[in-house]
């Protein structure tokens, strides 16, 4: 059976202002219940190539799809809007709000907006299952990197989201839990039927993935 | 509590001393100059209602706002006294209520007022535990010095001496306290009451002393001549009015020239206000006659003449203050830009973005003006009881 396509992009050219760098690609797709990795070296534009595919930056030209619908036709409110109910981010940085606790970071798509009461189990849910349930009530600032690494991907998996997009989740964490971290991340796509995608310099992981896309092959494709 | 109420509430425990300072920032802001609007607003009413209310006021020439400050506020002032009998032609006339009062003296830090109980009746006075003064020697104390002082009725309040080495003076009088008013939120609750010719045993006029007929006093006598004694220096006056001793109190001199401080008036009507005003229109009258109203809106032209000046000074200052806060809140942005920019990549709408911006600056500015209300609610009820304490 093929599996619905999930993310699309197509055709895509996009630069930074005032930068020689200019990201451009003719496709980039990858499934419902997809697991894909992305790997090359640093600097040659996969964290650029996840937030074009999340609607945080938009292309100069070429047309990105998630789930059927064309974010790069969509408005800014709506496209912040369709990034806040479907796509789950785990950032490079982990993006965690240092004056909030655990928990609240983990809901954060909720107080931001998500119509979706689901979180709240679901967050209790990914706590335990990364280990960071005794962390809940206590604020983010204390946590160590891999700590806070887990409680950003617990964050992108609560809202049950269509595509993960996770710019190197595993690179502050040890090898047992670096695995138990993507094992969760793929389980929970497929689960799910969602598209995950993951950029990664970590070749010791790229067994557990689908697809793995060398970011050069992609540039000269 | 969910959304952006959460956040902003998150916020702002998480920086509590920064949010309290700029919560009383805000509240100073406010506070300052409405303050001082509500407490010349306040104080101007204070004055006002007394003096609207006291009709017309006698006493001699000089300064009226002088004559109204003690007679209206029992504010000590040098005021040359005028004489009984002036009380006397005005009652004479039947034009109004006359009612006498003595203020020339104190007892311990509470002016000292002599009148009649027609005071209690026009002023609307209620006794509050006791009964009103029924014979000499007796007081009643105003609510405030009662409370203050922690005197009850059958206790003893001494009157005092003009000054420490008024050697020559009247002995300081013991007097009862009678009753004790209810509160009345004007000067009357600082003020001790007394019968006008109590007053006048304290001024020396009147005395009570050992009989000197009886053989007991034979030590005081200096001279007899008939039926005239004359006594010594060691004759014993009593400085407290007693049931025993009531009956040797006596007057010396012309009751007509006994002084009073000035005559309260309350015309019957608008004709006989007239008339009274018109019979100190001359300038051969030994009086005047005072609109209270009059001097108390003089008296507050002149203290409150930089009123507006604080006014817009303070006013300067909120502004200043609300420019300051401005530029706290931009540079607050600044260092809650990681914070917002996770927001941003996250997914929220400009809409909601721009109300986290300024939820903090507004739940801030509301708590500061709910703490202003409230210090201004304090100013206006401390104003009330405060200003007649102030006079």
């Amino acid at each position: 059976m093929i599996s619905p396509m999930i993310l699309e992009l197509q055709d895509i050219t996009f630069a930074y202002p005032q930068s020689a760098f200019t990201l451009r690609f003719e496709r980039f797709e990858a499934a419902a219940g997809e697991a894909v990795a992305i790997v090359g070296p640093s600097g040659c534009g996969k964290t650029t190539l996840l937030q074009v595919a999340a609607g945080i930056l938009t292309p100069q030209s070429g047309m990105v799809t998630i789930g059927g619908q064309s974010l790069t036709e969509k408005s800014g409110h709506a496209r912040a809007d369709f990034r806040l109910h479907h796509i789950g981010l785990v950032f490079q940085e982990f993006e965690l709000v240092e004056h909030l606790t655990v928990r609240d970071n983990i809901l954060l798509p909720l107080h931001l907006g998500l119509r979706d009461q689901e979180i709240r189990t679901r967050c209790e849910e990914m706590a335990t299952l990364t280990g960071i349930a005794r962390h809940l009530p206590r604020g983010a600032r204390k946590l160590s990197q891999g700590e806070r690494q887990r409680v950003a991907i617990c964050r992108a998996l609560a809202i049950a989201p269509q595509l993960i997009l996770a710019d190197e989740p595993t690179g502050n964490l040890d090898p047992a839990n670096k695995r138990a971290a993507l094992d969760l991340l793929i389980d929970r796509s497929r689960q799910n039927q969602s598209a995950l995608v993951v950029a990664t310099h970590d070749h010791d992981l790229l067994p557990a993935f689908d697809r793995v896309i060398d970011f050069s092959d992609l540039l000269h494709s | 509590m969910t959304g952006i109420p959460y956040l902003t509430w998150r916020y702002l425990r998480h920086r509590p001393l920064k949010s309290l300072l700029l919560t009383f920032a805000v509240a100073l802001m406010i506070f300052l100059p409405l303050g001082v609007q509500t407490f010349v607003n306040e104080s101007t009413r204070v004055l006002q209602n007394r003096a609207v209310t006291t009709p017309l006021l006698i006493g001699p020439k000089g300064s009226a706002i002088d004559l109204t400050l003690a007679s209206l506020y029992f504010l000590p002032q040098q005021l040359e006294p005028v004489k009984y009998l002036t009380y006397k032609q005005i009652r004479a006339l039947r034009q109004g209520t006359v009612i006498p009062l003595h203020t020339r003296f104190t007892a311990g830090d509470s002016p000292l007022v002599g009148t009649s109980l027609s005071y209690f009746e026009e002023r609307q006075l209620k006794i509050s535990d006791g009964r009103l003064f029924t014979r000499l020697g007796d007081c009643v104390l105003g609510a405030d010095v009662a409370t203050e002082r922690d005197l009850k009725v059958g206790d003893h309040v001494i009157s005092s001496p003009e000054n420490v080495f008024d050697l020559a003076g009247v002995y300081p009088l013991k007097m009862r306290v009678a009753g004790i008013l209810a509160p009345a939120h004007s000067p009357d609750d600082q003020a001790v009451f007394v019968d006008l010719k109590t007053a006048w045993i304290i001024e020396g006029i009147a005395h009570g002393h050992e009989d000197l007929a009886k053989p007991e006093a034979a030590e005081a006598v200096l001279e007899r001549d008939g039926k005239n004694i004359a006594a010594n220096a060691s004759l014993r006056e009593f400085t407290e009015v007693t049931d025993d001793n009531i009956a040797s109190f006596h007057f010396h001199g012309n009751e007509n020239d006994y002084p009073i401080t000035s005559l309260l008036v309350f015309p019957t009507s608008e004709k006989s206000r007239a008339l009274l005003l018109g019979r100190y229109e001359t300038s051969t009258a030994t009086a005047q006659i005072v609109i209270p109203a009059v001097s108390v809106r003089q008296l507050l032209d002149t203290l409150f003449s930089t009123k507006d000046l604080v006014f817009y000074g303070f006013l300067a200052l909120a502004a200043a203050s609300g420019l300051m806060l401005l530029i706290i809140f931009s540079l607050s942005l600044r260092l809650r830009e990681r914070e917002l920019s996770t927001y941003r990549k996250i997914g929220i709408s400009r809409g909601r973005l721009a109300a986290i911006k300024i939820a903090d600056l507004l739940v801030i500015m509301i708590a500061g003006a709910i703490l202003a209300a409230a210090a201004l609610a304090v100013t206006k009820s401390l104003a009330e009881t405060l200003i007649p304490r102030l006079l």
